[in-house]
């Protein structure tokens, strides 16, 4: 029998980046092709929207009388908070779609460096749910806004500080689904990804509400208060040095005029009180404090928001 | 070319391929038989990379498959037709899987016409039969056009029709010069599609050989005699050197000598003759003993004992 060359005849062997951008493009296809994408994007552009909506007509309705501040960012943080869990699905799925089919054995067949086919999940989910995060958070601000400054009680993008943090919050989603698509990767089903994820992003809420100072021991580890780090105008030092934990909100917050930047810390330094800025709502003495975020007011003064003053939790205590 | 060297997997405390080697060379169809267990699919599994040998080496025209830059140009894989994602379309799946290895879309294309599934290219794989997930698997093998083709099971599902289709496709891709390797449990499908056969039991190496000559060595042919003068017709039969065996109900098996030289030599002696019948043991009776045989000596093996079906 004759046969017949059927290599083809000195094939090019391809670069690394063309390979790369090859996994990429193939990633990209499979997230484009499948309906749980657009799926879980919906339900966090519904949730995101729609929350943002409820919680600042709530905010906008409460009686002025003893109202506990307002901060006019809340709302569209507590909205993305559970648009996350939506686009971290989607992170989950990525790898876990293809594990329980068994197409993850093809995927590594035609592309044996397992690493890069993560790597390129992770690009190309993250990509996704960064600009839909982006787009939701500036959408979610700009609609609060709108519904805050019909009661005077809005903030204009304009203003010091808010811009980076609108921005940060966009970073959430993008944070979750390389998470989810991590815990997807690790666990390997579906349904015990989606658990832990949801562990992680919620089971912190609690945990914040332990007595101090262990809501800020355990909580420190957790993505909650990443989150909230990552967006408070002006974040805790006593936690992380931002610069210690994320590039990002270190760059932004240097954007911030000078009298508000929070001072430079060496990456990875954990520092204690450096900044102390004029508190408009301090402590009692000796009360136990349970603050769960601080926030910028419209007056530009900081404010801490404790368990008692939150809005979603004030109604729990 | 596909080289296997002294392969072993062991799954504690199973052992799933032990001390394999075999070649498969270009320019046939190799069937890879063994009963369900006798650890194909690791096998390949290994050959593609996707599993590590706990020892021995296998090659793929010379290389180690994780050596290999778009592995999809030089070897074609399809280990199971149901790892597709529901939701996806035939097309988009394929599209993914060509993208990952610089292929373009006119291939996918191509590949969706040879296998015949370019009418339902547009429809999500969820609703696919069996059959038509065997094609949508045969189409991704085929995408890097590669000198290596791998099948596990691709029979499974097809109609008639289908394995008509497969017989011939695989038959043409030899025909080609490529190294075609096709596992199956079925001898009758093998005999008819491939033309060597590498049989395995247990993880071990049973038979490796042209399927003409396993099919020669391994179907058991006699002639079923009988005669109400058995005894002296035996004694001439063995005179001619033939080899005969009484069996239960009074008739002889007789091998060595074929049915007309028997009836030609019983009326010569005026032995009157009842019955003469040419017998021939079907090849999957063959391969039954022979896989049989593998399990028997493995069963008196301490390292055989408790072993799952895979």
């Amino acid at each position: 029998m004759t046969t017949l060359e059927i290599r083809p005849a000195h094939r090019a062997v391809p670069s690394l980046a063309i390979r790369a951008r090859d996994v990429l493009t193939s990633e990209w296809t499979k997230l484009r092709s499948v309906r749980s994408t657009y799926w879980t994007l919906l339900i966090a552009t519904v949730t995101a929207i729609g929350l943002s909506a409820i919680v600042a007509v709530a905010f906008a309705t409460q009686p002025a009388a003893g109202r506990p501040p307002i901060d006019p960012l809340m709302p569209g943080f507590l909205s993305l908070e559970y648009a996350v869990l939506a686009v971290g699905v989607l992170g989950v799925l990525a790898f876990t779609s293809e594990r329980a089919t068994g197409l993850i054995r093809t995927t590594f067949a035609a592309v044996p460096r397992r690493r890069a086919v993560l790597a390129a999940k992770a690009a190309v989910a993250g990509t996704v749910t960064l600009i839909v995060g982006e787009l939701l958070s500036f959408a979610s601000f700009f609609l609060v806004q709108a519904i805050l400054s019909g009661h005077h009680l809005g903030v204009s993008l304009s203003r010091p500080g808010v811009p980076g943090a609108v921005l940060a919050e966009g970073t959430l989603l993008f944070v979750c689904a390389t998470v989810g698509l991590g815990l997807g990767a690790m666990i390997r089903h579906t349904a015990g990804a989606v658990a832990a994820l949801v562990a992680l992003i919620y089971l912190p809420a609690i945990l914040g509400l332990l007595p101090a100072p262990w809501n800020d021991r355990v909580g420190r580890f957790t993505l909650f208060y990443a989150a909230q780090q990552v967006v408070a105008l002006h974040p805790r030092t006593d936690l992380f040095a931002p610069g210690a934990v994320h590039a990002g909100p270190h760059r932004l917050a240097s954007r911030r005029p000078p009298d508000r930047r929070l001072p430079d810390h060496p990456p990875g330094r954990v520092t204690r009180r450096v900044h102390q800025p004029r508190l408009a709502n301090p402590p009692a003495p000796g009360r136990k404090r349970r603050i769960l975020s601080t926030t910028f007011s419209p007056g530009g003064e900081k404010r801490l928001v404790m368990a008692s003053t939150h809005p979603c939790l004030a109604q729990a205590q | 070319m596909i080289e296997v060297d002294q392969l072993s997997k062991r799954f504690d405390p199973v052992t799933a391929v032990d001390g394999l080697s075999f070649a498969v060379r270009p320019g046939h169809v190799t069937g890879f038989l063994g009963p369900n267990g006798a650890g194909k699919t690791t096998t390949m599994r290994i050959i593609l990379g996707l599993v590590a040998p706990t020892s021995g080496t296998a090659l793929i025209e010379g290389r180690r498959y994780q050596g290999i830059i778009r592995p999809l140009h030089q070897v074609g894989s399809l280990l199971d037709a149901n790892a597709v994602h529901p939701g996806r379309t035939a097309y988009h799946h394929l599209l993914s899987i060509a993208q990952s290895n610089g292929i373009g879309r006119r291939r996918v294309t191509e590949v969706l016409a040879l296998t015949g599934l370019d009418a339902v290219a547009r429809r999500r794989t969820g609703g696919f039969s069996l059959g038509m997930k065997q094609r949508l698997g045969i189409a991704t093998a085929l995408l890097g056009d590669p000198p290596v083709l791998m099948f596990d099971e691709p029979v499974n599902g097809l109609d008639t029709e289908g394995i008509h289709w497969i017989r011939e496709l695989f038959k043409s891709l030899a025909g080609e010069g490529r190294t075609v390797f096709v596992s199956s449990h079925l001898m009758s499908e093998m005999a008819l599609t491939a033309d060597h056969l590498i049989i395995i039991g247990r993880g071990r190496l049973i038979a490796d050989m042209p399927t003409a000559r396993f099919v020669e060595s391994g179907t058991r042919a006699d002639v079923l005699v009988r005669s109400p003068r058995a005894g002296d017709l035996a004694g001439l039969l063995t005179a001619r050197g033939a080899a005969v065996a009484p069996e239960d109900d009074g008739g002889l098996a007789v091998t060595g000598i074929d049915a007309p030289a028997i009836g030609d030599l019983a009326a010569e002696h005026g032995i009157a003759v009842h019955e003469l019948v040419p017998r021939h043991a079907s090849l999957e009776e063959a391969y039954l003993e022979i896989t049989r045989d593998s399990v028997e000596y493995r069963a008196g093996h301490p390292a055989g004992d408790g072993r799952p079906d895979q």
